[in-house]
């Protein structure tokens, strides 16, 4: 077949790196990235971009670890590159905390991130409630920044980028050869995945320029993320709500509840607040599927529902993505030459 | 008393990292000067001051080309530990390094901050020139507290005190969250690249030049920052210049922090001298200003016991 059409839905840091991948590993493909939003209106905006993983129940955690060292080592380049403002890569340091000792004392990735130790005794002292905690050096994606520089890489390797409310995804079927499903929190309506459900997280996005290290809670349920102009305050983990309105108790929740690990928050201005909607689920869907009616097929790559961990794992799942597309246009090849037979 | 005041003050062109030099040459009288001001600062990070006055903790990393033995701050300073194989690989170059947590104290809000709590306590400044200490005898003041630093040898000369010119480039760079210092042992301090992030701005510099009094900026030295920060670091290719400056760091072998007791024709009055110190001025100056208070403490107990108690 001549170049094979290639339809990515959704435009977060998910749609946009899958389409960057496929475009790379198969430049014959012409590929289109369709979405109701883009930056800065996409979930992935909301969030603060840690490469910090969420632990997914049902992916095996080897699986992970390679998403997660993919991710890292791909951003890591680039944060070592006169690119890195552009794309909105730092480097940053900081501490996890708890305030009772973890069962696992090593996560999965400890090995991954650089420099990963038990905190001091010295350290602890700066977070009195908390009894044990963990320094590293990981990366941060800030966006904007990182989505729109994935969109200049896409413009410039020819990808197209359409705004389009994709109802669903065989009314793509006469356009498309292959569709991509990178909808995020939109897959719930748009294929019908009962298994995705929204973890609702409400963020602060303050300018604090003198906190230079991260916090985060061992809980996950608080954490102070200093990015390139704004530090981003969290957060909330509300399981099942799809409000996208800011609540004004919440906020006045999340300030005082990072104040309480860095009281000079206290200082912070120009507080902006932000609502997203982590699109969740036990696992990943990574995986083909062939969607038919009358006859007439359509070979679809789900690549959503990575809930709390889309940052950290982006780059690998867009790369198994990419593969997955390879398979699909092999398998298209391989019939269409069958039927010239 | 003082000519020049924040910020136009030496102070003012650091960037206010709190680090000492790697080798203490066996002056164990300085780590502990160095060890009050941290401990001091580190109390009060969660103060509601801190923001007013500039101070902040900031992480980074020490670079070397060799290993080096572990400095005398190690235990001072925050989780110090060596570098990691994978952590050298953002350096290409060094081949051996520390990470740790310290402190920033930006002059910009730390001297206009102490300027408030003097002026709340009923201190008076004055913008003048001082030409000699019997200027300030001749006017009735009983103790003069010398921290005249680059310029000290004009009211007394001091051989030992030499100046260790330094030029830095200011930009804007919020991404770099981490300083960066880095050593060559035959250089010398100071003159291998360093970054330093600030509140608003990072601090370009790597320039350490013994006897060179001119405070005029460079170009050559300009070129050389420049180029070696961005091979160290090359994203700040992209930084925004905003400001460049020099001045001259007050280098002395150790710093003069003694009383003396001057005596001019019929005037005898006593000086303390808190001066000459180098490129670590905020890195000791809480121990040295405790040190110097104390010294004026035992002044002020002698002239008690000098003189009779007032009849009632």
């Amino acid at each position: 077949m001549a170049a094979p059409k290639v339809a990515v839905v959704g435009a977060g840091v998910v749609g946009l790196s899958t389409a960057l991948c496929i475009a790379e590993t198969c430049p014959s493909c012409s590929v289109t990235v369709l979405s109701d939003q883009f930056s800065p209106n996409t979930t992935s905006d909301v969030a603060a971009g840690m490469l910090i993983p969420h632990t997914y129940p049902g992916t095996p955690i080897h699986t992970q670890k390679q998403w997660f060292k993919e991710t890292f080592t791909y951003l890591f380049a680039i944060n070592n590159s006169a690119e890195a403002s552009e794309a909105g890569i730092s480097l940053i340091s900081g501490w996890q905390v708890f305030k009772n000792t973890p069962k696992e004392e090593l996560p999965f990735w400890s090995d991954v991130v650089l420099g990963f130790r038990p905190m001091s005794e010295a350290e602890l002292q700066k977070f009195p409630q908390h009894q044990f905690g963990q320094a590293f050096t990981t990366l941060k994606c800030d966006c904007p920044p990182y989505l729109l520089w994935l969109e200049k890489r896409l413009k410039a390797t020819g990808v197209q980028m359409r705004t389009r409310k994709v109802a669903n995804l065989w009314e793509l079927h006469s356009e498309y050869n292959i569709v991509v499903n990178c909808a995020g929190i939109g897959a719930h309506q748009l294929v019908g995945d009962e298994k995705l459900f929204p973890v609702r997280g409400q963020v602060l996005k303050v300018h604090a320029p003198w906190v230079k290290n991260f916090i985060r809670d061992g809980d996950g349920l608080t954490y102070i993320y200093p990015g390139i102009h704004r530090v981003t305050l969290g957060g909330t983990r509300e399981r099942d709500s799809w409000s996208l309105s800011p609540d004004p108790g919440t906020t006045k929740d999340i300030l005082d509840r990072c104040c309480s690990l860095e009281p000079s928050l206290r200082g912070a201005e120009d507080i902006k607040v932000k609502v997203g909607l982590r699109p969740s689920r036990q696992c990943v869907r990574l995986q083909k599927e062939v969607l038919s009616q009358g006859g007439v097929k359509l070979p679809v790559v789900h690549n959503y529902g990575h809930g709390a961990g889309g940052f950290s794992v982006h780059r690998g799942t867009a790369k198994e993505a990419a593969r997955l597309v390879g398979e699909c246009i092999a398998a298209l090849q391989g019939s269409s030459s069958r039927a010239k037979l | 008393y003082a000519d020049r005041y924040t910020p136009h003050a030496t102070s003012d062109g650091a960037a206010g990292l709190w680090q000492p030099y790697l080798n203490d040459h066996g002056n164990l009288q300085e780590t502990l000067w160095n060890k009050e001001t941290f401990d001091y600062f580190l109390g009060h990070l969660g103060s509601p001051a801190a923001k007013e006055m500039g101070l902040f903790l900031i992480s980074g990393y020490n670079l070397f080309t060799q290993p080096v033995p572990d400095p005398s701050w190690k235990n001072i300073v925050l989780g110090f530990r060596n570098l990691t194989p994978k952590e050298l690989e953002l350096f290409p170059g060094y081949s051996y390094g520390w990470f740790n947590t310290a402190l920033m104290l930006e002059c910009r809000s730390y001297l206009p901050w102490l300027t408030n709590r003097l002026t709340q306590r009923g201190v008076k400044f004055f913008h003048k020139k001082v030409e000699s200490f019997q200027e300030m005898f001749a006017r009735g003041v009983d103790v003069v507290i010398n921290c005249t630093g680059m310029r000290a040898g004009e009211l007394q000369p001091d051989p030992e005190l030499q100046p260790g010119r330094g030029q830095v480039i200011k930009v804007l760079a919020p991404w770099v969250k981490h300083f960066i210092i880095t050593h060559d042992i035959k250089s010398g301090i100071y003159n291998s690249p360093y970054v330093i992030p600030g509140s608003e701005f990072t601090v370009l510099g790597g320039i350490y030049q013994h006897g060179n009094w001119s405070e005029e900026n460079s170009a050559q030295d300009h070129k050389t920052i420049w180029e070696n920060c961005c091979r160290l670091l090359p994203s700040l290719q992209k930084a925004k210049i905003v400001q460049e400056w020099s001045g001259l760091r007050p280098a002395r072998p150790c710093v003069r922090l003694e009383r003396e007791t001057v005596r001019q024709g019929q005037f005898q009055a006593e000086v303390i001298h808190n001066s000459g110190h180098g490129g670590f001025g905020i890195t000791i100056h809480w121990g040295c200003a405790m040190a110097a208070a104390r010294l004026f403490g035992s002044i002020l107990q002698e002239k008690k016991l000098a003189s009779p108690p007032q009849p009632r």
